[in-house]
């Protein structure tokens, strides 16, 4: 004997497997019909058709990550509303205590809520929400060697770049 | 009957019919013809395109991880369209009758983002991952607002059925004793005796009007469209997390981007905007929302309420569509601060004032 959920998670199970039977159906049609000649240049990593440097897992910025943080707390809190919203004015409940439950439900989500807006308002006011805008600040060290010196050095060291040497033997 | 009979071929006949619109009013927005090329005015157009990508070689680079790389695809194609299973059809011919509908939607929808990021990351291209990454930090952005607006629908519907919450809003309502029928929160007003479009959500319930604008722009965010596609935005990333999928592994990733389209817009729907009924309402002496429902049980039920939802569904991507092609894209950190500094607490607040809105017509 099953239930009204089991029948309901029966029917997911075959949106499911339906979903596997067109992704198995396509990659089937597609594999008798696409041609299969991988060759070096083919499989190369596309960078705008320039020979790809280094691996792409560099470094990056997550300069967001106090956002991820807030996520995390916000994500949590909407776990807790939506039974809270199933619940709140439930007609039995609300009717066995002359509408005494909605009125306290309802209070209760509310100092739920603000204490979370005034946690949002924090964040904003400390600039987490808005300061994801990178402003380079100029730095404002004087140095004691004057900036000639760095282009008289800039001068004698600097050399025609490689693929440029062609074209000034050509002059 | 499961709608999975519904929803395979409709899915497909919906991508072919929305590729071809998209580039149509593409061109008609820009000034150009579109396809014009197969069948009568490129109406053949998507069919061919299904063929080249069906006949085109799956190229997997070789710095990427070949069993992800071809799954991920499969796997957000699967979710995605497994996320349908709890929208109904018609009235009569409901989706999987779980109580917890629109949480399990929302989670399956969740997923997508999952498996695009795998997608972008295994790549091993640099376009790939800094795409990778945008799926990420959007999804933080927009699935609180996502989770929010759709509350404040739960607070006056009371539960997670969709099946429940369209037959709600609708000419001769089931009456819910705690939920009010007022029109506007006028007593006396008792829209389930007129139907139409005064008894959605929207109207119903005047501050979830706002929720549906808030939730119309997040399903913007959370379906990568423009002006929020910056995951892929051509222009700056190549292709962002598909910049290297070809063949059959793109043509699911395109899939998926057009359900999810879909998905949304009939979510929307189905929370705000009356699901499958009729926009007409019960005049005095005019009875037009009876004319424009048929009666229920019958086959004229069946073909008004799946008609009038997929109408409805259907306009709202279009709406969309035009959208993406007049909105210039908006930069990565204004996405971020547009979620979490306007969105969230507007959300936020809507749900309280919607909570007083319930309180006040209680009674």
């Amino acid at each position: 004997m099953m239930g009204i959920e089991q029948i309901a998670f029966l029917e997911i199970l075959t949106f499911i497997a339906g979903a596997l039977l067109l992704v198995g159906l396509g990659s089937l049609t597609s594999a008798l019909l696409q041609p299969n000649l991988p060759n070096e240049a083919k499989l190369c990593t596309y960078e705008s058709g320039e020979v790809p440097t280094g691996g792409s897992w560099g470094k990056f910025n997550a300069r967001f990550y106090v956002i991820a943080i807030i996520f995390m707390l916000f994500e949590a809190e909407t776990v807790l509303l939506f039974p809270w919203a199933m619940v709140w004015a439930n007609p039995t409940l609300n009717e066995a205590t002359e509408g005494l439950w909605a009125r306290y439900t309802a209070m209760s989500i509310v100092l739920f809520i603000v204490p979370l807006g005034i946690g949002l308002a924090y964040m904003w006011r400390q600039g987490h929400l808005a300061s994801t805008h990178p402003c380079p600040i100029p730095p404002t060290f004087a140095s004691k060697v004057p900036k000639a010196h760095y282009e008289q050095i800039n001068h004698r060291y600097a050399s025609t770049p490689r693929r440029l040497q062609h074209i000034q033997k050509a002059k | 009957m499961t709608t999975l009979l519904f929803y395979l071929p409709f899915l497909l006949l919906f991508v072919l019919g929305a590729g071809y619109a998209e580039r149509k009013i593409a061109a008609w927005i820009q000034d150009r013809l579109g396809p014009t090329e197969v069948g009568y005015r490129g109406l053949g157009q998507p069919i061919a395109d299904l063929f080249k990508l069906l006949q085109k070689e799956s190229i997997v680079p070789a710095a990427a991880n070949k069993v992800l790389f071809v799954w991920a695809p499969a796997w957000i194609f699967v979710v995605v369209f497994t996320a349908f299973a709890v929208l109904p059809v018609t009235h009569a011919w409901r989706g999987a009758p779980t109580a917890t509908g629109a949480l399990y939607l929302l989670a399956m929808a969740s997923l997508e983002a999952v498996g695009l990021f795998v997608a972008g990351w295994i790549s091993h291209n640099k376009y790939a991952q800094l795409g990778a990454m945008r799926v990420l930090w959007q999804f933080l952005a927009y699935e609180i607002p996502l989770s929010l607006s759709v509350l404040s629908v739960m607070i006056v519907s009371q539960t997670l059925d969709l099946h429940a919450i369209a037959a709600q809003q609708g000419l001769n309502a089931p009456t819910c004793t705690s939920v009010s029928a007022c029109w506007l929160g006028t007593k006396g007003i008792d829209v389930a005796q007129w139907g139409g479009i005064l008894s959605w959500n929207i109207l119903r319930v005047p501050p979830l009007c706002v929720s549906y604008i808030l939730f119309f722009v997040i399903s913007l965010v959370a379906c990568h469209r423009a002006p929020f596609d910056l995951p892929e935005s051509e222009s700056e990333l190549v292709g962002g997390y598909h910049t290297e999928y070809s063949g059959l592994c793109f043509a699911w990733l395109m899939l998926t981007e057009y359900s999810m389209l879909l998905l949304m817009s009939l979510l929307g729907v189905i929370l705000f905007l009356g699901g499958g009924h009729t926009p007409f309402p019960n005049l005095p002496g005019l009875p037009l929302g009876s004319w424009t429902s048929g009666l229920a049980g019958t086959w004229a039920s069946h073909i008004w309420s799946g008609g009038w939802l997929f109408t409805k569904a259907l306009l709202i991507i279009l709406i969309q569509m035009i959208i993406r092609w007049t909105f210039p894209r908006l930069r990565f950190d204004q996405v971020i601060r547009l979620c979490w500094q306007y969105l969230t607490p507007a959300a936020l607040l809507l749900c309280l004032l919607t909570l007083w809105w319930q309180l006040c017509t209680l009674d």
